[in-house]
């Protein structure tokens, strides 16, 4: 019975590096409680496709660091692939990365406990151990079987060999009356001492991974508000606008209410600037021109802009003697930015010629 | 006497194999107990020379907990997957090319290293146009103060994250590289909130909320 045990190490010694078997040491907390810290798992290489939602897989991440923990997730990817969305069993959120794999390592039993001794048989303290349980066990299991006399046998040499062979191979000069006979004796010592020579020849390691903890956090602010624009305010008809036309010269005044920012740190008085835009009410409100004007005086205090006959040719390009019907919209402007003010002072006014005078109209 | 001696090479530990309980099957039992065990050491060979040679690393365990810690709301985000609100953050009456300027704290409380990174986005009713909002992060850095329009904090002396950043309505990266705490340690973080230079007429009133998301992983190597 032994000798099949032995032999069955053999087999998942050699069998498990060979069809990607692996032996995985936790170490870290983030699967607990189900794989504790310190435990032993199994895995075995599924393909992508096998992997449903409540496996544990263990994958390498894009760090390069081993990964276990719960499938919550499983999307197809290219190809014979999937992409896997992994969570801890311990943690609040699932994995920031979402793993592309074609095949992945289902763990397929983990024991606590056992990795922290896998661990330990890694340091200097574990490795001497384990020599020395090596060469104890080695030692056992090629002891020199004591037969009785029997000229054909293995114990012959006993007898007959040289004097150093002699040495080597029986020191003791009991007899072992139970000693097996020769080629199945040495064949059940080589399958008890196999799984040994099998662990020292196969370089597989248990590879560590991380069930490793994450956490997440979020900071919420306070409110980001953008600015309103202060706007100027309308003086009621008549008193937005006076003409005055004589052969000697026509012109007209407009007047509005100016602003009055607030505080600082708000925008201040220098910091506005009012902007007149010009309408041809003849031709589908076209802009004639766009003007700037500064503000004058206290916050809040009366602003005016005058137009005459003389340069109102030039400023708007108008023909004096034609019937002219023109809009002005005045808005105010934070300096350097395109904000304006939502509401804006808007006086109708018409220019022409009567009688040989240029005529300033206000509010028609 | 049917006793077994052990020779050469197990002489003294031939004892521990006398007697009938340690006959050969349940010897041979043992013996690949002690295996199985042994399966788990890498390079097994190699290990005989080459002790320095560890495989699996440090088994961890304990708690880790990313918290955040601002001027007026002190330390919050205790726990896991726990948030902080800090009002004090906010910029109300924004004109383009103005920006404010907040510190904040990022703390490593537990036992295990982390490296974190952070996301923006928008967060509550947000009525600004694309792109009229921007963050930027910087590692250490004073807030300046500004209370003359147009105001125009900065971090000053802070080493920039990232260049400033539009805030959306998805996760924009504000960390890029992952930054390194190590447990029981805290980072220094320095914020700027700013309205683009471009922001148009029509983000006048409008408001919204940021919200900075950050993800911490344990440094397990």
């Amino acid at each position: 019975m032994g000798a099949v045990i032995g032999a069955l190490c053999l087999v998942v010694a050699v069998a498990g590096p060979l069809f990607g078997a692996k032996t995985l040491v936790v170490r870290s907390g983030s699967m607990a409680p189900a794989m504790p810290t310190g435990s032993l798992a199994v895995s075995w290489p599924v393909d992508a496709a096998d992997v449903a939602v409540g496996d544990v897989v263990s994958v390498v991440d894009a760090d390069g660091s081993r990964v276990t923990h719960r499938v919550v997730g499983v999307q197809p990817a290219e190809g014979d692939g999937a992409a896997l969305t992994l969570q801890g069993d311990a943690n609040p959120t699932p994995d920031a990365e979402v793993y592309e794999v074609t095949e992945a390592d289902r763990v397929l039993v983990s024991v606590p406990w056992a990795g922290r001794v896998v661990a330990f048989l890694g340091t200097t303290w574990g490795l001497l151990a384990l020599g020395a349980l090596t060469a104890g066990l080695l030692g056992y299991a090629f002891r020199p079987t004591r037969t009785p006399r029997d000229p054909g046998g293995r114990g012959g040499a006993a007898q007959g060999g040289t004097p150093g062979r002699r040495a080597s191979e029986d020191d003791g000069p009991e007899r072992d009356r139970r000693a097996p006979h020769d080629a199945r004796g040495l064949l059940l010592r080589a399958l008890g001492a196999a799984p040994l020579v099998a662990a020292l020849v196969v370089a597989h390691g248990a590879a560590g991974t991380s069930a490793a903890f994450a956490d997440t956090a979020a900071l919420t602010t306070g409110a980001v508000a953008g600015y309103s624009v202060v706007s100027p305010v309308a003086i009621a008809a008549p008193g937005n606008c006076t003409a005055s036309n004589s052969a000697l010269g026509s012109s007209m005044t407009l007047r509005w209410t100016g602003i009055s920012p607030a505080a600082q740190p708000r925008p201040q008085l220098a910091n506005y600037e009012y902007q007149l835009r010009f309408l041809d009410r003849n031709n589908a409100n076209a802009v004639l021109n766009t003007i700037v004007v500064a503000h004058s005086g206290l916050a809040g205090s009366q602003q005016t802009y005058q137009l005459t006959s003389g340069t109102i040719g030039n400023l708007l390009g108008l023909n004096l003697f034609a019937s002219n019907r023109v809009t002005t919209e005045i808005r105010s402007r934070l300096k350097t930015t395109t904000w304006t003010g939502s509401t804006v002072v808007s006086t109708n006014w018409t220019l022409s010629t009567v009688l040989g005078i240029a005529t300033f109209t206000c509010n028609q | 006497m049917g006793r077994h001696v052990a020779s050469s090479g197990a002489g003294s530990a031939s004892g521990w194999f006398g007697g009938r309980w340690f006959g050969r099957g349940r010897t041979r039992a043992l013996l690949c107990v002690g295996v199985l065990a042994a399966l788990g050491a890498v390079g097994t060979s190699a290990s005989w020379t080459d002790t320095a040679s560890l495989t699996t690393g440090p088994l961890t365990g304990g708690a880790m907990d990313l918290q955040l810690q601002t001027a007026t709301a002190g330390v919050g985000a205790v726990g896991l997957g726990t948030n902080h609100t800090e009002a004090e953050i906010a910029a109300p009456n924004l004109t383009p090319s103005e920006s404010k300027a907040f510190a904040f704290t990022v703390r490593n409380v537990g036992n295990a290293d982390f490296t974190y990174g952070a996301t923006v986005t928008q967060t509550g009713t947000w009525t600004f146009t694309a792109g009229a909002i921007t963050v930027q992060l910087f590692s250490g850095g004073a807030p300046s103060t500004d209370t003359t329009y147009p105001v125009q904090e900065a971090c000053a002396g802070g080493t920039p994250i990232t260049t400033a950043v539009a805030v959306t309505s998805t996760n924009t990266v504000v960390i890029p590289t992952t930054r390194a705490l190590v447990k029981n340690t805290n980072d220094s973080l320095c914020l700027v909130v700013a309205m683009a230079t471009s922001a148009d007429n029509t983000n006048q009133g409008k408001q919204g909320t940021l919200k900075l998301d950050f993800t911490a992983n344990q440094v397990t190597s």
